[in-house]
């Protein structure tokens, strides 16, 4: 154990907002009110698929401090650009507010806009939505198929043919060399804690999407591999050079010390940052992790 | 945990009459001690055979390399000769295990040690290599990690060592010590497929002691290397490897040696890929024709369909990497 200085054991420690906290006088980030502030409550689909048959603003827009009820019927038609760069099949972006379609359980269907949270939310309550409602599918395997998405863009072939430069390349196994993470966490109290934990999630990221995974016997089930020597975690030789930024500010408004939670956060984008990664270098799309080698072959 | 006598030997007569007396060899203890814990392996009676004089290496008269059987594999890895001489076995020694282990663990216990089949190791599975007759639990189990290559009704596990595989190649034999008498067998007479025998794997005779690993004179200059392929990076045993050694002369293959670990129940010598290799120019096309014939009579499993080709892979770059012309 490393040594401790003996005055900070078992001393009290006052927080700066503790007082304010038990006394009621803290204002928490949601309670900063601006000038001028309208407050919005989206009313969602209650049905898992359809249509919508009829919405009834009336009761919602007669409540006093409600502004606006948009829905389909009256929000602004948006032009919704062609994007090239994204990856969203052709025709299956969700396009808010601009038809009467539903495609899935709590999808926005109406918006309420007023002048408190509370009058908001209570005529979201009263906005009448009628559907026609369909069986929704929740099953993969009994969907029906659309099209194949293809994602090709440009003619491979003659761009090879009039490339300047050719490179043959032989790939080899998903291994990482480097991991960048950005963390925008507010004010850093202690650099060493939050470097020990950002370090902490891009190890665990990595494992998650090449290495980690219980299998289960389908006889009795049982994991199968349920020790160190066949549940493989990381070890010194995967984990390369790692980095962690953190964006500048204080975040006064999450909190007095101005610092926001730096926890799960670090681990969640390392696993598709590496897929993404992969997709970059060998035009594969794996949706299924770990990226073992037999995903690859 | 099974309780156990413990003795230790000083020569090899005192090692010799203890297992006479039913005791099981202990050297490193690194694949004996895990299995006691896991109660896989229940000896009454260890011999400490650690402070027995086996532990160098030495030039053969015949012009060979003799490693003592408790030559640490770190050792061995490190030994100038064999490092110049046979860099396959350095490298398939130092993908193995981990840097703790390697400084344990000795060349006669590496190719003792047994498999890592989950459901082997796993008292409350069925295992025929544990527990003759009581059926396999891998064959329609999980057996991603099992073998494409001599398989038998029983028996579907690999071999770990990865050593072995570069011992194999290189037409190693092993030099066994009895109560009565000396012997030696070729490495491939050595390790045994499962057969209707899984439970015995090595072809040793009760009480017997391996003093040395011996390998035989090679044809000059030999270039070989080991590569490993695993799921990650250090301290995992082998999805596939390939160990290949090469003797080019005035511009032909005189001699192809290529063995796969990760893929047979033993490590597992590819004569196909040998024999079209064998009098032909090195070339990137002859890599890739000769490789093609290394999965040759593989029976793969549910899980490790993909091995056939990865193991194909393997060798082609493995054979480029030693014999150039990428």
């Amino acid at each position: 154990m490393s040594p401790q200085p003996q005055a900070a054991v078992g001393a009290p420690l006052s927080r700066v907002d503790g007082r304010l906290k038990v006394t009621g006088q803290a204002r928490y980030a949601a309670e900063h009110d601006v000038e001028g502030t309208v407050h919005a409550v989206i009313v969602d689909a209650s049905i898992g698929r359809g249509r919508i048959t009829a919405i009834d603003p009336h009761k919602a827009e007669a409540q006093p401090g409600v502004l606006r009820v948009i829905h389909h019927g009256n929000a602004p038609r948006l032009p919704y650009k062609e994007n090239k760069a994204s990856n969203n099949p052709p025709g299956a972006r969700l396009r808010v507010f601009q038809d009467d379609k539903v495609r899935f359980h709590g999808q926005p269907v109406a918006v309420v806009v007023a002048t408190s949270l509370e009058a908001a939310q209570h005529a979201a309550s009263l906005v009448d939505v009628e559907y026609d409602a369909e069986q929704p599918t929740t099953e993969l395997g009994q969907g029906k198929p659309d099209k194949p998405t293809t994602y090709a863009r440009g003619d491979v072939d003659a761009g090879l043919r009039t490339a300047d430069v050719r490179l043959d390349l032989t790939y080899r196994l998903a291994r990482v060399r480097r991991v960048l993470g950005v963390y925008d966490a507010g004010r850093i109290i202690s650099p060493k804690l939050a470097e020990s934990q950002a370090f902490g999630g891009m190890v665990g990221g990595i494992g998650q999407a090449l290495l980690e995974h219980t299998v289960t016997d389908h006889r009795d089930g049982r994991i199968v591999n349920a020790d160190l020597a066949d549940y493989l975690v990381p070890v010194n030789a995967d984990v390369p050079d790692l980095r962690a930024i953190y964006l500048d500010g204080e975040d006064r408004e999450a909190d007095p010390l101005g610092v926001k939670g730096l926890g799960e956060v670090v681990m969640v984008g390392v696993a598709p940052a590496i897929a993404n990664a992969v997709f970059n270098a060998t035009g594969r799309r794996i949706r299924r992790l770990p990226i073992t080698a037999e995903s690859l072959l | 945990m099974h309780p156990f006598a413990y003795t230790r030997a000083f020569d090899t007569r005192d090692a010799l009459d203890a297992a006479r007396r039913g005791g099981r060899y202990l050297a490193g203890g690194t694949t004996l001690v895990d299995l006691m814990r896991e109660g896989v392996e229940r000896p009454d009676t260890l011999v400490d055979i650690s402070n027995l004089p086996l532990d160098d290496i030495r030039a053969t008269e015949r012009g060979g390399l003799r490693i003592g059987a408790l030559v640490t594999m770190a050792q061995a890895a490190a030994h100038p000769k064999v490092r110049t001489l046979y860099p396959v076995i350095s490298q398939a020694l130092e993908l193995s295990a981990s840097a703790q282990l390697r400084n344990m663990a000795t060349i006669g216990g590496n190719i003792m040690q047994r498999t890592r089949c989950t459901y082997f190791r796993d008292v409350t599975a069925a295992c025929n290599k544990r527990d003759l007759g009581s059926g396999c639990a891998a064959r329609d189990g999980f057996n991603r990690s099992h073998a494409l290559l001599g398989t038998s009704r029983t028996c579907v596990a690999t071999h770990p060592s990865d050593v072995a595989v570069a011992f194999a190649a290189l037409d190693a034999s092993v030099h066994l010590l009895g109560p009565d008498d000396e012997r030696v067998l070729g490495f491939a007479d050595f390790l045994l497929p499962p057969g209707t025998t899984p439970q015995r794997e090595q072809a040793l005779l009760p009480g017997e002691l391996i003093t040395a690993v011996e390998i035989p004179a090679l044809p000059r200059p030999l270039e070989s290397g080991y590569l490993k392929v695993r799921d990650r990076q250090s301290y995992e045993f082998a999805l596939t490897s390939a160990a290949v050694a090469l003797h080019v002369r005035g511009g032909i293959i005189r001699e192809a040696k290529v063995a796969a670990g990760g893929v047979g129940t033993v490590p597992w010598r590819l004569p196909a890929v040998e024999d079209h290799l064998i009098g032909e120019r090195p070339s990137g096309a002859l890599w890739e024709a000769a490789a093609n014939k290394a999965a040759d009579g593989a029976r793969p499993l549910a899980h490790n369909t993909f091995k056939v080709e990865l193991l194909k892979r393997t060798v082609e770059r493995q054979l480029r990497t030693v014999g150039g012309h990428a």
